[in-house]
């Protein structure tokens, strides 16, 4: 197997083979606050120019490079997500009454739409960007359908393999995901754009 | 006493006085993974490192980059004396817990 090519600072640097993929680069900017996307940003990408990449290859290095992203975007991510399953799984147990909504599918609640504006609000504040706030409420109204459907699965474990029995249910599941994905976006945008709005109290840092 | 501090956080504010002023996000990250001889992601590195920012200690400074960064600037961190004190701390409450113990414990059969 053909060694990978040692990175040599200078024009080299800038080849896009010497780059990690440029989406985890723009999912890692987005996921953090301005003071902190230059500097951290830089740091992976020096780990992964000088080391990662001639020590392990393209491939380890960009697997390495997408679990560090991931590693920060899940700390913006999941005290929605967390408050999303704390509260959908009390509202199970104890029949809130927020539970309503005016369609019949999981992850379009009062509830839901409360946290999903919460976690977009709260991505926004820590990023300063509405973008960031929409995605934050997008991953957090995903997880309301998959709690509550996880929460049916327990009770009733037989509904496991009706998907495979009547295959047009995975379609079913698809476009109830889609539906909360849409509900959060949505919600995710009035909370980030909240967050644009008020002005922001004391210092500015904070990693998210 | 100072705000009690985790393992973790003491990996972290150990290193910085370890790399003194070559203290910046990347050689810190390894320089915890090195210590505590497991992989550790960067977000909890620095996670932890702007918590004990807003807990006062530590400060940081930002500094030009270099190439190999895309000129993306670094930001150094400091201990301060709050941060020293709590690293003092951390270390008699340990010494205190085992005082009198013989180390390494013995497994009784």
């Amino acid at each position: 197997m053909a060694r990978p090519e040692l990175a040599v600072e200078g024009e080299n640097m800038t080849t896009r083979g010497a780059n990690p993929p440029s989406w985890a680069e723009y999912l890692l900017r987005m996921s953090l606050k301005p003071s902190d996307r230059e500097p951290i940003s830089g740091d992976l990408l020096e780990e992964f120019r000088e080391v990662k990449r001639p020590t392990q290859g393209a491939l380890r290095a960009n697997v390495w490079y997408v679990n560090q992203v991931l590693s920060v975007v899940s700390r913006l991510v999941w005290p929605g997500v967390a408050t999303m399953t704390a509260l959908t799984l009390l509202s199970l147990a104890i029949k809130l009454p927020w539970r309503y909504s005016l369609v019949q599918a999981p992850g379009v609640s009062v509830l839901d739409a409360v946290v999903c504006a919460w976690a977009g609000f709260y991505a926004s504040r820590r990023t300063r960007l509405v973008r960031t706030g929409m995605m934050t409420a997008a991953i957090t109204g995903l997880f309301a359908p998959g709690i509550f459907l996880t929460a049916a699965a327990v009770r009733d474990p037989a509904l496991l393999l009706v998907p495979f029995s009547k295959p047009f249910i995975f379609v079913i599941l698809f476009t109830l995901s889609l539906i909360a994905i849409s509900f959060g976006i949505v919600l995710g945008a009035f909370g980030a754009a909240l967050a644009r709005c008020l002005p922001l109290a004391g210092r500015t840092s904070g990693f998210s | 006493m100072a705000d009690v501090i985790g393992q973790f956080e003491q990996a972290v504010l150990l290193a910085l006085v370890r790399l003194a002023k070559n203290a910046y996000g990347r050689a810190i990250l390894n320089e915890v993974q090195a210590r505590l001889q497991r992989d550790v992601s960067a977000g909890a590195v620095y996670a932890t490192l702007d918590r004990l920012e807003t807990k006062g200690f530590t400060t940081s400074r930002l500094a030009p980059g270099t190439a190999i960064r895309g000129g993306r600037s670094r930001r150094y961190y400091a201990l301060t004396a709050s941060g020293v004190r709590a690293l003092n701390d951390a270390k008699s409450a340990a010494d205190m817990l085992w005082h009198g113990l013989s180390w390494p414990l013995k497994v009784r059969t």
